[in-house]
């Protein structure tokens, strides 16, 4: 298939639960009609964005005492699940069973140098590949542009349908949301409760098609009056551009009832209630794990769905402070451990071992991307499985501990796309900045400038255009 | 631009130079003053204040705690009323719609909430009850009058509930479908504040638009009736009559809450609930200390704000503070105390560092550990000096350790980043000599005079903007900070920001440094918010920028 050709349609997903029975989900969206841009797939693929916080326990050669590489496998190239396995001291070797899908990519770094507060930054333009417009580099500085997984979302969902915006923290109203933005400065805060994303999900869903018809009529009566309300403040001359903009958003958020004619495939008894058990206790910092699997489940059910083409999971607040627990032991604040020291700043007593914990914590991250690779995979296609549609990206704001720093960032991806992304594969993209990733994923998942051609343009107009080859089947 | 630190306070003059030689600004809060700053026309209510008006709007005794699943907000600066956080999301406009939804039903399901939404008498033509209803609900939903246009236009919703809800009596299912739309209007989820005409770029508000800015200012909801009132015979446009209406609002327990929300989140006391301590360092921690401390300083707010009728250098120095049993085993205290609060008096000999928020245990113990003095030093510089510090670089090795505990933590912080080392222009200048002086407090806040045996120092030199001062423990700092222009001007400051709930900038200058003034002058905090009130920009908005 040619790298950029049409992709055939989606018909049918079939859930394979744990006892084998196998559940119809009739294809829900024609999706063709949402392609704004022609020439793009008929039916186009998804994007998960798993965030990490706080770099990896790659190698620090130059740092003191030198720290040994503890996260990328040894050699580029083939992954199979024997040469993961083997190499356990390395965080990656977790995923060693999803070795035919993975794709991991080294030699991409962030787009935009950092200083100040580098986990803002860091994760600021994660998604978005945008500097931020601050003079100053605090922990408030916003990214000048929107993310892409908005952008895939405004492409390719409902209309008016935002990306599933998730994050299993605990919030400290410092540097809380920090992935999904509207736009330039609009950042969209993240949902921490397993339990409301799932019920907005189900919500759409769970109606009989009488009482579906009875509740869009009257809300198309209320939405009419908010509409002329909107429509009349907007249409006044002496508002300033800030609040347009902000009725804007407004106005365009206001939607319809979508009447759905499928249902979604449930999630299992269990993990339903899971996600009821945890509904108040869902920002307790002691359950992040917890949470983040609830998140997971959550997603795939949307993905599975086609509630949305584009989702995010930021695991810990911006500059993750989880005191994770491995092996039955409780660490120090993550973000102790990630600079190494028992202090959020540069000053404080070493942590024993820091490198190891950090590498643990790499390991439960690499877990909880695991948990998102296995139920994609449970739903099936003609063709293959869910998780062959899209692709899950595993990423990090920073690329390893004390110095913070975003040179070769870790990108662990997994997913084909439908077979425009090269899997079963350890490669080097060369020291390129991370936008032309970016790109690629865009261009994987569907999207196509206005002539047709991949996106190669995402992100802030000063950085240099293009894809990542070796990414590409 | 670069980061080094400039000290700058305040608002950082552009054309300044980077670097500790760099001019400063003879007040706290410095900058261009000009033109009133720019500000929105659509503030949208904070989760919080949604939760009162709601509750306030179906007169119902509590809160309907719906707000939890609500798409939270991103923090934009310490108040969460920041108007640039404040925005209609797609997926936040989906969790009003279901709010309102869910509570239309409830409401009419309730025959005693039902008949409180109700005008007294209501008119038995159909078209003709449902404007009624509209009327008088609408009023209290969009904090003014409906226009005839409007009250045709929710009469005709009203009308729709018979069709709608054809198993409710048409009342009732009416009713159920205005609730529907109000909660879901514009000018219900913003505070809308278009004016009543424009000089310029200078808008001014309508008596209902200044009733709303005063209501949820204070009380964090919407006017009551009586403002409304006031409102509707046009006396609430002049400064006196904005403070006769601020004078009563305060002295509800509305107002009471004020001082706790702007204090909490000025101070940070969120922090107290995740305090956890090691109880084999600290053995008189224990679970729940936090919240504790948290209300320690709440009740201590409202003793010397409401009752005493304090000013900010009170609440920087008065030497008492309200414990129970615990906490006051951890001060040191000497007499009966038990599971409840009551004041307690430092003594000098006994307590002879205590004085004023910053010696409370809260704020002491959520900036404990080796680098205490580190985060109390840029915890103060922030947010009482209103100093201007870069954030830290992101590449520095940690402090060397002390395995032998020769040094004490002072030492190690000097010899990292004090004078003559490459954090000297940051930490020696403003962090570190304002959190040394807090070195006579350990990590749960005790007193302590010695650290690993050796004595503590906790002098310093600060260079404030009269000059350089130097002080020895936190009694003499608080009480230099509390004489000092720049800490009464950067409080006031908050003020101003919460009050606008924007960012500070233009002629809001102005304002600050006139209440600045008076607070160093010892204006009391309640006459400083009944000043600010009746300042002219309370009554006005920039509508400049289309």
């Amino acid at each position: 298939m040619s790298a950029f050709g049409r992709r055939p349609f989606r018909r049918r997903l079939f859930l394979t639960g744990a006892a084998g029975v196998t559940v119809g989900l009739p294809f829900l969206e024609t999706f063709a009609t949402k392609m704004a841009r022609a020439a793009s797939p008929d039916d186009p693929g998804f994007v998960v964005f798993m965030r990490q916080g706080n770099g990896c326990s790659q190698a620090m050669s130059f740092s003191n005492p030198a720290e040994p590489e503890m996260f990328w496998p040894r050699n580029l190239g083939a992954l199979t699940a024997a040469s993961m396995a083997a190499e356990s001291d390395r965080a990656t070797s977790e995923l060693s069973t999803h070795a035919d899908k993975l794709l991991m990519v080294r030699g991409v770094r962030g787009a935009f140098s950092i200083s100040g507060c580098g986990h803002a930054r860091g994760a600021l333009q994660a998604l978005t590949a945008q500097p931020t417009g601050d003079s100053e580099a605090t922990n408030n500085s916003l990214a000048l542009g929107e993310s892409l997984d908005n952008r895939i979302a405004r492409e390719l969902n409902p209309a008016g349908r935002g990306p599933l915006t998730l994050a299993a923290m605990r919030p400290y109203n410092f540097l809380d949301s920090v992935l999904s933005y509207r736009g330039p400065n609009d950042r969209r805060g993240a949902q921490t409760n397993p339990k409301v994303a799932f019920d907005d999900i189900m919500g759409l869903v769970n109606l009989d098609e009488s009482s579906a018809q009875s509740i869009a009529a009257r809300r198309q009566s209320v939405n009419d009056l908010v509409r002329d309300q909107m429509q009349t403040l907007l249409t006044r001359s002496d508002l300033s551009s800030e609040d347009r903009n902000r009725l804007d958003l407004h106005f365009s958020a206001i939607r319809d009832l979508e009447i759905r004619l499928a249902e979604c495939s449930p999630l299992d008894a269990p993990t339903v209630s899971a996600i009821n058990a945890i509904d108040g206790d869902h920002q307790n910092g002691d359950r992040v794990v917890e949470v983040a699997e609830l998140h997971i489940d959550v997603v795939a059910l949307a993905l599975s769905c086609g509630y949305t083409h584009a989702a995010t999971l930021q695991i810990g607040n911006g500059n993750d402070g989880t005191r994770y627990r491995w092996q039955g032991e409780e660490f120090p604040s993550y973000h102790w451990i990630s600079h190494r020291i028992f202090a959020d700043g540069s000053d404080g007593d070493p942590i024993p071992d820091a490198q190891a914990k950090h590498n643990a914590v790499d390991r439960i991250h690499a877990r909880l991307f695991g948990r998102l690779l296995d139920r994609l995979s449970a739903y099936t296609t003609e063709t293959g499985t869910l998780l062959d549609k899209g692709v899950c990206a595993w990423i990090n704001d920073l690329s390893n501990g004390p110095p913070h720093s975003i040179n070769n960032l870790p990108y662990v991806l997994a997913g084909s796309a439908d077979g425009f992304l090269r899997t079963g594969a350890y490669v080097d993209a060369g020291d390129v900045p991370h936008n032309k990733l970016l790109n690629t994923l865009a261009t994987a998942v569907g999207l196509r400038k206005a002539n047709g051609d991949p996106v190669d343009d995402f992100g802030h107009a000063s950085l240099e255009g293009g894809l990542v080859d070796p990414m590409m089947s | 631009m670069l980061f080094g630190c400039n000290g700058m306070i305040g608002d950082a003059d552009p054309n300044g130079e980077v670097g500790t030689s760099a001019p400063r600004c003879g007040r706290s809060v410095c900058g261009a003053t000009g033109e009133l700053a720019a500000g929105s026309a659509f503030p949208r209510l904070t989760h919080a204040q949604w939760e009162n008006s709601v509750r306030d709007l179906l007169r119902l005794a509590a809160t309907p705690n719906l707000s939890g699943s609500f798409e939270p907000d991103t923090r934009l600066s310490f108040f969460d009323n920041n108007v640039r956080a404040l925005r209609v999301s797609s997926d936040l406009w989906g969790n009003y719609q279901a709010a309102a939804e869910t509570l239309a039903e409830a409401a009419t399901a309730d025959a005693t909430v039902l008949a409180g939404l109700l005008p007294s008498e209501l008119p038995s033509d159909t078209v003709e009850r449902g404007r009624a209803i509209a009327r008088d609900l609408g009023r209290r939903a969009y904090r003014r009058p409906l226009s005839n246009e409007e009250l045709d236009a929710h009469g005709a919703v009203f009308e729709q509930g018979a069709t709608y809800f054809p198993d409710m009596d048409p009342l009732d299912g009416g009713v159920r479908m205005l609730l529907e739309a109000f909660l879901q209007s514009p000018h219900f989820v913003y505070r809308v504040e278009l004016g009543n005409g424009q000089n310029g770029d200078i808008v001014q508000l309508g008596d209902f638009e200044i009733a709303s800015r005063l209501s949820y200012m204070i009380w964090n909801t919407m006017p009551d009736d009586e403002l409304l009132d006031a409102a509707q015979r046009d006396e609430l446009n002049t400064a006196e009559q904005i403070a006769v209406q601020a004078a009563r609002l305060l002295d509800d327990p509305r107002g009471e809450a004020m001082l706790e929300r702007f204090h909490a989140q000025l101070f940070n006391w969120d922090l107290y609930g995740d305090l956890s301590k090691d109880p084999l360092e600290f053995p008189l921690s224990y679970g729940g200390a936090g919240d504790d401390m948290y209300e320690e300083a709440r009740f201590f707010v409202e003793r010397v704000v409401l009752e005493e009728d304090g000013n900010l250098a009170e609440l920087l120095t008065a030497p008492y503070t309200f414990v129970n049993a615990d906490l006051a085993a951890i001060y040191g205290l000497e007499g009966a105390f038990d599971d409840t609060f009551s004041r307690a008096s430092f003594s000098s000999a006994q307590q002879p560092e205590r004085g004023g928020l910053l010696t409370q245990l809260g704020f002491l113990a959520s900036h404990g550990g080796l680098t205490a003095s580190v985060r109390r030093g840029v915890f103060i510089n922030h947010r009482v000096l209103c100093t201007e510090l870069p954030p830290p670089p992101d590449a520095l090795p940690p402090i060397p350790a002390d395995n032998g505990m020769t040094m004490t933590s002072r030492e190690r912080i000097e010899m990292h980043t004090g004078p003559g080392t490459c954090g000297a222009s940051c930490h020696g200048t403003f962090i570190n000599p304002v959190g040394f002086a807090f070195e006579g407090f350990d990590g749960l806040g005790q007193y302590r005079t010695e650290e690993f045996g050796m004595p503590v120092d906790a002098s310093a030199t600060f260079e404030f903007s009269d000059g350089p001062v130097s002080f020895d423990g936190a009694k003499q700092f608080n009480d230099t900070i509390a004489a000092r222009i720049e800490t009464h001007d950067c409080y006031t400051k908050h003020w101003v920001e919460y009050a606008f709930g924007r960012d500070t900038a233009g002629s809001d200058l102005d304002l600050i440094q006139d209440l600045g003034d008076a607070s160093l002058d010892g204006l009391s905090v309640k006459a400083l918010i009944l000043r600010l009130v009746q300042s002219e920009e309370f009554r006005v908005r920039n509508g400049g920028g289309s």
